[in-house]
């Protein structure tokens, strides 16, 4: 009797701990067309008689007339190393259909099904957020009692494609917002904007080397004002990381340049008389790194990897000629800025960390100091701690 | 002497596009190819493609693979980084290799 209830037990542990198979995809390639054959990936544990052509079903949905053509199978093929059927077909029953234009469905034993969608051919597709988007474009327009009426607009241009596959990426970059520290009322209406940043930029890799450059860019700032033009470039060396357990370390030093010209030199800045006649020409050399730590949860997602990321980034920028350089001091009792124009070396740092306690959990902490172009202005020790809490309820 | 065009592809003498093939690629351009425990399943994290920057390089090194190989695909067309599988960065290098 306990041997029989023993048995039982392990009968139903292993048909518990067998993986229900699934069929996860079907793919069509670029020779499908002239070898007659499609790969439908599984997942699971493959049945026996998963070769079987005859329980394989073929279908395309295309063509001018949009008529299903059934698909004569040929061949069924599993090959465990790479978890995929082979299904196999005579080219010749597609007729004039392309094979990379119609819509697929492969079914085995009438239950299971894989689908391969024709591309589309629309130009846009959608993007789910600003960061997810190439192009992006916000307005608003504000109207109210005694208020003139107040636009607002966030725009956005980040379309940087490969060039055929050359692994050459050449593209624009650009960003523009208007009175986006504005509120009612306001006395006249306006579409100055606030800050413009554009830039053509060219990317490429080869072997460990990751290769960015801004051959234009310009930023224009309407708060100070500030404005100038400089092309600028990086080399970073994406060196291996190191790699155990779930943890992993990197870290990639590059070198780098920012060439160009200042086109503005207000005599007034942060409501103070400033001498800018030095600052003419720009000339600077770039040296920095980033280093990360990172452990990952146990079960990776595409979207969330990390359980705990710690970064760091560091650059420091040697200048050749004169640029400001903006600290806080104390005049009497007033706090206020101080302007002054020098070639030392500018430094910067930023590190963060972000945990994931949970998926819906997290807190993150970042820390700043140094300065950033163009004005430099000085960052001493800033540390911003966040906390996020995201979930569903149920509907 | 001819010289070959990069993201050229001369059909001639070129392997079979197949799954196998598209998984070697996939898994011999990863910074730790020997981490590769015969799983599709595995994730390109355990290979070294830990972020968004190893991301790049694999993708750039799969294309150079390629072509090496007689075949063009675009880098925005391989499908790679954490949270990726073996598997699943195959089938995308299957699906758009030309």
């Amino acid at each position: 009797m306990r041997i029989k209830i023993l048995t039982v037990a392990l009968l139903s542990g292993l048909i518990c701990s067998a993986e229900v198979f699934k069929l996860t995809e079907l793919t069509v390639t670029s020779q499908t067309q002239t070898t007659g054959s499609i790969f439908v990936g599984g997942t699971g544990d493959a049945p026996s008689n998963i070769g079987d052509k005859t329980l394989w079903s073929l279908v395309v949905n295309g063509g001018d007339t949009k008529t299903k053509l059934p698909i004569p199978v040929e061949n069924a093929s599993w090959d465990p190393s790479t978890d995929t059927i082979t299904l196999t077909f005579s080219p010749g029953a597609l007729g004039t259909l392309d094979a990379q234009k119609v819509d697929w469905t492969a079914t085995f034993n009438n239950v299971l099904q894989a689908t391969a969608a024709a591309p589309s051919r629309s130009f846009l597709s959608s993007a789910d957020t600003k960061d997810d988007s190439d192009i992006y474009l916000f307005g608003s327009f504000l109207a109210g009692y005694s208020t003139k009426p107040l636009y607002t607009i966030d725009a956005k241009v980040n379309w940087v494609p490969e060039i055929k596959t050359t692994g050459n990426m050449f593209g624009v970059e650009a960003t523009l917002s208007t009175n986006s520290d504005s509120s009612p009322p306001v006395d006249r209406s306006r579409i100055d904007p606030d800050s413009i940043t554009a830039a053509l930029a060219l990317r490429h890799r080869i072997h460990q080397l990751s290769l960015d450059i801004n051959p234009l860019e310009g930023q224009f700032s309407r708060k100070y004002p500030a404005s100038d033009l400089i092309t600028a470039g990086t080399i970073k060396w994406v060196s291996h990381p190191v790699y155990d357990h779930g943890q992993a370390v990197v870290f990639y030093p590059f070198i780098g340049y920012e060439l160009g010209k200042n086109l503005n030199k207000p005599s007034i800045l942060f409501k103070q008389p400033v001498n800018l006649s030095p600052y003419d020409n720009i000339t600077r050399a770039l040296f920095g790194a980033h280093a990360a730590f990172l452990l990952f949860k146990k079960s990776v997602t595409a979207d969330s990897p990390y359980r705990l990321a710690i970064q760091a980034d560091y650059t420091t920028r040697v200048l050749f000629t004169p640029e400001p350089f903006v600290t806080s001091g104390y005049s009497g009792s007033d706090h206020t800025s101080i302007v002054s124009v020098r070639a030392n070396a500018r430094h910067y740092v930023e590190c963060g960390i972000a945990y994931n306690a949970s998926d819906l959990f997290g807190i993150e902490a970042k820390y700043k100091f140094g300065s950033l172009p163009p004005l430099f202005e000085f960052v001493e020790h800033q540390v911003v701690i966040g906390i996020t809490f995201k979930a569903k309820l149920p509907h | 002497m001819a010289t070959k065009r990069k993201g050229a592809s001369n059909q001639v003498d070129r392997p079979l596009l197949t799954p196998q093939f598209c998984q070697d690629v996939v898994v011999r351009n990863t910074p730790d190819k020997n981490a590769f425990n015969d799983k599709q399943g595995q994730d390109l994290s355990e290979l070294g493609v830990v972020d968004t920057d190893q991301a790049g390089q694999h993708k750039s090194n799969i294309q150079n693979d390629l072509h090496e190989n007689q075949y063009a695909i675009k880098q925005s067309d391989i499908k790679t980084g954490p949270g990726v599988t073996v598997h699943q960065c195959a089938t995308s290098v299957l699906g758009h290799a030309h």
